[in-house]
């Protein structure tokens, strides 16, 4: 009982970059912008945490400038998207090219390292220790970042089905056209999609480097990618697509307690797991069938 | 032919002025430093024969990109199918060690398989079923180095090391400073004249063939390339595994024309350069090779003024140039069309 409580444990902890980039790209993707660049958006999120949580010595400061390097990010997307009307798989392999250099770059001229940065302190603070001390919920919880993945998933969720700007995201991904005539801003309505994509990059990063306490080149691992094939595992669906961030974290916390418990399966093997279990399920079921009609493509339309 | 340089000297001036922004800002004198670095690299020799050694890799994962992206589609699987083809070339060159040249060509065979194949099956998902090649080969990338980080440390590695034993000199490409005087001590190989060549050959094929045709029909128009009997399954399969039959070659580069021996992390990203450099080379293979040249001199520039300023900094300008070259793309796109009405009446 106690050993399958620690995989779940693990899974929702794992889960959760998953889940908050994901969340971010499903936005994105519902108003009609692809999105590639959450790997960027996290490591970047991570760098800016680490940075400014150990500049300050507040890991709350950190968040803040993590949200805002996310946001940035996202930015710098939307401009070239929706106003230089690049590609937006050009774009984003871009934008990850530069995270990774600057993450390296900083680094190197900030801390004169090649791998890794200064330690951070985490999240816990005394109420939190309050909360970690209750018997299942402690354990699951882990970080605060955890639980504020978990709440997300609803709330974007309400965003997107419940609210007018979910309305109209979903109008612009749709049927931009359509929209427009009903007198919504077309790019607008994207920039705002894009921003909130890169608030919860923001945070996912910042998990990241708070949980490792520590900033490490290239610590977004791919984590970005895992997230894009959630959202389309999820069929751009929030709480579907927290399904899919779920799975693949339970995937990979097996994974860990397979190897601790040396069951003789070799590591890179698992490892493989969560990449091929996407191109399975993207194979077996996920056509773009359900995708946003106009995802990818320039607005206004035409030349 | 002026549009032709526009990307490049987009590229050369954003490499320029971000950089001296930088280097200003770490407190050097960015002229001085960038001097150097210039002189280093274009104006010694150890610096121009460092540069094509090091376009090699990036002419041919440029070709990878280049090939694909004129059907349409996008490779971005370069990196996995590089390391797929380095490994294939060390396990061959090592079984046939002392065979000579037949080992090399076997083992450039089995590269470009390889990395073929892997190209070959995300096209197939593509066709089949759907699933979107951007995703695909970037799953295709983490399951490749998985992959072949298993077979190598489970089967192929010398013991005690995390690498494949040494290949003998006789099965690697010969090196072409024992041919030419000029470039004698020099890394270059026979690789380089490989990828020149197939840069050529290519050109020939998309612009003189019947399939370069049809392949450049369906990424113009796809639909309308099937309605005229394209048959879209051998475009998008074919294309794939040409491009990624082209990545296994730049690993066989690393292992026979400069390693010597497979091993993990071999590639210093040129899978994901070689997006960069097919942009700048707007799909063109001819324009691949100056395109892969220019990005070779500014890894090497980097490297020479490691002294002064950290080399991550050409990370972040290659990330840079791709977001100028993408961010101007369809400016380009709309003046060469331009020039062509123009021209056409």
């Amino acid at each position: 009982m106690g050993e399958l409580l620690a995989v779940l444990a693990g899974a929702l902890r794992i889960s959760t970059p998953y889940t908050l980039a994901a969340l971010g790209g499903a936005l994105s993707e519902r108003s009609g912008v692809v999105n590639i660049a959450l790997e960027a958006g996290l490591l970047m999120g991570a760098l800016a945490h680490a940075v400014v949580a150990h500049a300050s010595g507040s890991p709350w400061l950190g968040l803040l400038a993590a949200m805002a390097a996310g946001v940035a990010v996202m930015a710098l997307h939307a401009a070239l998207c929706l106003h230089a009307r690049a590609n937006h798989i050009i774009v984003a392999v871009g934008l990850n090219l530069l995270a990774v250099g600057t993450g390296r770059f900083a680094l190197k001229a900030l801390y004169n390292s090649a791998a890794n940065g200064p330690r951070v302190d985490g999240f816990e603070t005394t109420w939190w220790h309050a909360v970690q001390e209750l018997p299942v919920a402690g354990t699951v919880a882990g970080t605060p970042l955890v639980l504020v993945a978990i709440l997300l998933v609803p709330a974007v969720a309400f965003l997107v089905d419940r609210t007018v700007l979910g309305l109209r995201i979903r109008a612009v991904g749709q049927h931009p056209a359509a929209a427009e005539t009903q007198g919504v801003n077309v790019l607008r309505v994207r920039w705002a999609a894009l921003l909130l994509c890169g608030l919860l990059c923001g945070l996912g990063g910042a998990y990241l480097a708070a949980d490792q306490h520590q900033f490490t080149q290239g610590m977004s691992a791919g984590r970005g990618f895992i997230a894009v094939s959630a959202v389309v595992f999820g069929q751009w669906r929030p709480a579907r697509v927290w399904v899919g961030c779920l799975l693949f974290g339970l995937l990979e916390s097996l994974q860990i307690s397979l190897q601790s418990s040396s069951v003789g399966i070799p590591g890179q093997l698992v490892q493989m797991l969560p990449y091929a279990m996407t191109l399975v399920v993207l194979a077996l079921a996920a056509s773009r069938a359900n995708a946003p009609r106009a995802l990818g493509q320039p607005w206004p339309a035409g030349r | 032919m002026l549009l032709a340089l526009l990307p490049a000297a987009l590229a050369v001036t954003t490499v320029a002025v971000l950089g001296a922004i930088i280097i200003g800002a770490l407190g050097k004198d960015a002229l001085e430093v960038g001097g150097q670095a210039l002189h280093a690299t274009l104006l010694t020799g150890y610096g121009l024969s460092q540069v094509f050694f090091k376009s090699t890799p990036l002419i041919l994962c440029g070709l990878a990109v280049a090939v694909p992206l004129t059907a349409g589609l996008f490779n971005v699987g370069g990196e996995g199918q590089l390391a797929a083809g380095g490994l294939a070339a060390a396990l061959v060159a090592g079984w046939l060690a002392g065979a000579g040249a037949v080992a090399t060509t076997a083992a450039v065979m089995a590269a470009a398989l390889a990395g073929g194949a892997a190209g070959a099956g995300c096209g197939v998902l593509r066709h089949t079923r759907g699933v979107h090649e951007v995703i695909s080969t970037i799953m295709a990338n983490f399951i490749l180095a998985a992959g072949c980080g298993w077979l190598l440390h489970a089967f192929a590695a010398e013991p005690g090391t995390s690498h494949t034993p040494e290949l003998p000199a006789d099965v690697l490409f010969t090196r072409l400073g024992s041919v030419l005087d000029a470039v004698q001590g020099s890394l270059l190989s026979t690789s380089l004249p490989l990828a020149l060549v197939l840069a050529a050959l290519l050109q020939w094929v998309l612009w003189r063939t019947v399939w370069g045709f049809e392949l450049r029909a369906s990424g113009l128009a796809p639909r309308a390339a099937v309605h005229a009997g394209i048959r879209a399954a051998a475009m998008v399969v074919g294309s794939m595994a040409l491009g990624g039959a082209l990545a296994g070659l730049a690993g066989a580069h690393f292992v026979l024309g400069a390693r010597r021996f497979f091993e993990e992390g071999m590639s210093g990203g040129e899978g994901f350069l070689g997006i960069a450099v097919a942009l700048m080379a707007r799909s063109q293979p001819a324009a691949v090779v100056p395109a892969a040249l220019l990005f070779a001199a500014l890894s090497q520039a980097g490297l020479s003024m490691a002294s002064h300023v950290p080399r991550e900094l050409v990370l972040v300008l290659q990330g840079a140039v791709v977001l100028v070259l993408g961010g101007t793309g369809p400016l380009v796109d709309a003046l060469s069309r331009r020039r062509a009405e123009v021209r056409d009446g």
